[in-house]
């Protein structure tokens, strides 16, 4: 999953980035305004952190400008000041949700899972697909009841396809949102990951969850139970 | 309670003119009456010479008058004017008018010869009379007998005619009172008029059609609409700026706290002096937060626009659904369309936020917000009751004592970390409203806040 933070404090958004790594999420991070409206609508977005108070572009108005040009993916607001009336002008613009600062991180970690599910279609933390679970909370999948030793890259292939199951995703659409900007993209080290997962997944070759569309790309076959 | 400027300016007028049309009446009806006693003073003395020119003495002491010579009113009874001579040496009558016939005239006083006197008398029956007296000495062989000439009229025609002039001369006085009473009445109606003008807009700004005092005013109100207009202003403003000073202050002070709590949540080392740090540093954000909220709640004012209450808490639930989206909460209100709350917006939002949010927060799957105005009331701005009810656990008793402790700041009001200061915060926004917050169990299950707003 990968994550938009934009954030002018610059301690605070190295934490957020931080922690959001260790957490499995491809992070990119913009300190104004403008840069981040930029990111914002160049960059594979899957959920963003957006400071209410940005320096040259307001939150506010960057939100109401995603929006309109058709920009659907989560936003949560950072609110300094927890007067209501800035959560509502920011929840009116189109932000999703909203943590008033300071907070709790494994709280703003909370929020971002649920909103990315929520953007999935799924509102419990367990996501399930027939006899695949997937906690996004512990990060724990297991078959058949069967917990799976997965990586972290493993663990991020995985949730993205699930999550955006019955759609054909390509190659570099996965690179874009399980890697770094300036990690290595080579395409046949996803295809290497999907034959692990693959193995992991359905040893027996029973139920096959990923179907390979020659040039196109990969997709899910089980949809949400 | 003062006396209205217009019963002040109208009882004034009533005293003036009483004054003033009561000395010139009295004034008027005496010049009257000193006019009549002189012009029957004067036809007396007409009387009296042509009586004297009618009469004769003869050689023997006797009055000869040739009655025709006499007024006529001479020979009536009873016609009101009367004539008699008598003896000076013994007040003996020698010649009374037939019209004297049954009247008694007051008694005469002796004249020397050629004396006047001229007054008005009573006679033992209290009869009033104008008497004019005057002394005559007739030569009759070589002697002189002294006569005294009396010419009476009774008061009956110079009370007829006094007091008809009164009639008149008060009728149109009375008259006159009442028309400068109208003309005085419609002066201070026009007069103040711009007084009324400047309340109706006041009115007008406090009912938030206006923003200020624009009408044209005279000189000398127009002093006291500037000043108005000045302080309407001020208030305003100053509550503008001190919110966005406290706002940046607000924002200049939470994210370094953020980055604080970040790197003691980092830190690995799992020790007890990283927990005491940690809960202070909450302890300290949640003291900052609830300062500046509670600095920021404008309370009661005088001049605030009324906020519609409805949108406001529209936009409120919209906000809520859309963060608590995946609680499929069923919130059910009813609130009232046209009732406005006579208070700054930020402080509603921050009260119907933090109560709506908290039942979002607790509530299992169903909601019920109500907010009306409590009806039995005839003041301008009618009581609000807000109360909003969910199906939750319900809340903590020892909470709520610890809430709505009156008098207690929200951050005396000792408690756990991390319990949030929302609650307090509305506490204390009712509370300077003279409001009223209680909570209570529902037979939904879980907590029921109430909130009074009372009329006034």
């Amino acid at each position: 999953m990968r994550v938009l933070v934009i954030e002018d404090e610059q301690n605070l958004r190295d934490q957020l980035a931080q922690k959001l790594r260790e957490s499995g999420y491809v992070v990119d991070t913009a300190e104004d305004g403008e840069t981040g409206l930029y990111y914002a609508r160049e960059y594979p977005v899957d959920v963003a952190i957006v400071d209410i108070g940005l320096p040259k572009l307001s939150g506010v108005d960057l939100i109401k400008t995603l929006r309109t040009e058709g920009h659907t993916y989560p936003v949560l607001i950072l609110t300094a000041r927890s007067r209501w009336q800035e959560k509502v002008e920011g929840l009116e613009a189109g932000a999703d949700d909203y943590m008033v600062k300071p907070f709790h991180v494994e709280e703003l970690l909370a929020r971002l899972r649920a909103l990315v599910r929520r953007a999935a279609g799924v509102a419990d933390s367990v996501v399930r697909c027939g006899e695949i679970e997937m906690d996004t909370h512990s990060q724990a999948v297991s078959v058949f009841g069967k917990e799976l030793d997965l990586t972290a890259y493993e663990y991020r292939l995985l949730q993205y396809l699930m999550l955006n199951t019955g759609k054909v995703i390509s190659k570099s659409e996965l690179t874009e949102h399980i890697y770094e900007e300036d990690a290595e993209r080579d395409s046949n080290v996803i295809e290497v990951f999907i034959g692990r997962l693959r193995r992991k997944l359905d040893p027996e070759n029973e139920i096959q969850p990923i179907e390979t569309l020659r040039g196109r790309g990969y997709r899910f076959n089980i949809p949400f139970s | 309670m003062q006396i209205s400027l217009r019963k002040r300016l109208f009882l004034s007028a009533i005293v003036v003119l009483i004054c003033f049309l009561g000395v010139t009446g009295l004034a008027l009806d005496r010049a009257y009456q000193d006019s009549v006693t002189t012009s029957h003073r004067e036809a007396l003395i007409g009387y009296l010479y042509a009586f004297l020119a009618a009469s004769d003495v003869d050689e023997n002491g006797l009055l000869n008058v040739a009655n025709n010579l006499l007024e006529r009113r001479f020979s009536l009874p009873g016609s009101g004017l009367y004539a008699s001579v008598i003896v000076s040496d013994d007040s003996r009558q020698i010649w009374a008018s037939p019209s004297l016939l049954g009247v008694e005239l007051p008694s005469i006083p002796m004249l020397n010869t050629g004396v006047m006197s001229f007054s008005q008398q009573f006679n033992s029956k209290q009869e009033g009379f104008f008497v004019l007296n005057f002394g005559v000495a007739w030569q009759l062989n070589n002697d002189f007998i002294r006569y005294v000439f009396t010419i009476a009229e009774d008061l009956d025609r110079y009370q007829n005619e006094i007091s008809t002039y009164r009639k008149t001369l008060w009728f149109w006085l009375g008259a006159l009172a009442i028309l400068l009473l109208v003309v005085q009445g419609l002066v201070v109606q026009w007069g103040l008029r711009p007084l009324r003008k400047v309340a109706d807009e006041i009115r007008a700004i406090e009912g938030g059609e206006k923003d200020s005092l624009s009408g044209v005013y005279p000189k000398e109100l127009s002093h006291l609409t500037n000043n108005i207009n000045d302080l309407i202003r001020n208030e305003r403003n100053h509550l503008i700026r001190y919110r966005n000073t406290l706002g940046d202050l607000a924002h200049s002070l939470k994210t370094p706290l953020a980055v604080l709590q970040g790197y003691f949540e980092q830190t690995n080392t799992d020790s007890d002096a990283k927990e005491t740090a940690s809960a202070q540093l909450w302890r300290m954000q949640e003291i900052v937060d609830y300062q500046l909220q509670r600095a920021a709640v404008s309370g009661k004012q005088t001049f605030n626009k009324p906020v519609e209450i409805l949108p406001v808490a529209d936009q409120i639930i919209n906000a809520l659904d859309k963060v608590y989206i995946a609680k499929q909460i069923a919130t059910q209100t009813d609130i009232d369309a046209e009732l406005k709350f006579y208070g700054e917006k930020g402080d509603l939002m921050e009260v119907l936020g933090n109560i709506f949010d908290n039942a979002y927060k607790w509530a299992k799957s169903r909601i019920e917000i109500s907010i009306r105005a409590n009806e039995q009331t005839d003041k301008r701005r009618p009581a609000i009751q807000i109360t909003v009810e969910d199906d939750g656990p319900g809340i903590d008793r020892e909470k709520i004592n610890r809430i709505t402790q009156r008098g207690v700041r929200g951050d005396e009001r000792e408690g756990p970390p991390g319990q949030g200061i929302g609650l307090s915060v509305v506490q204390d926004i009712v509370e300077s409203y003279s409001g009223e917050l209680s909570f209570s169990e529902t037979a939904l299950g879980g907590c029921k806040v109430s909130i009074h707003f009372p009329a006034y």
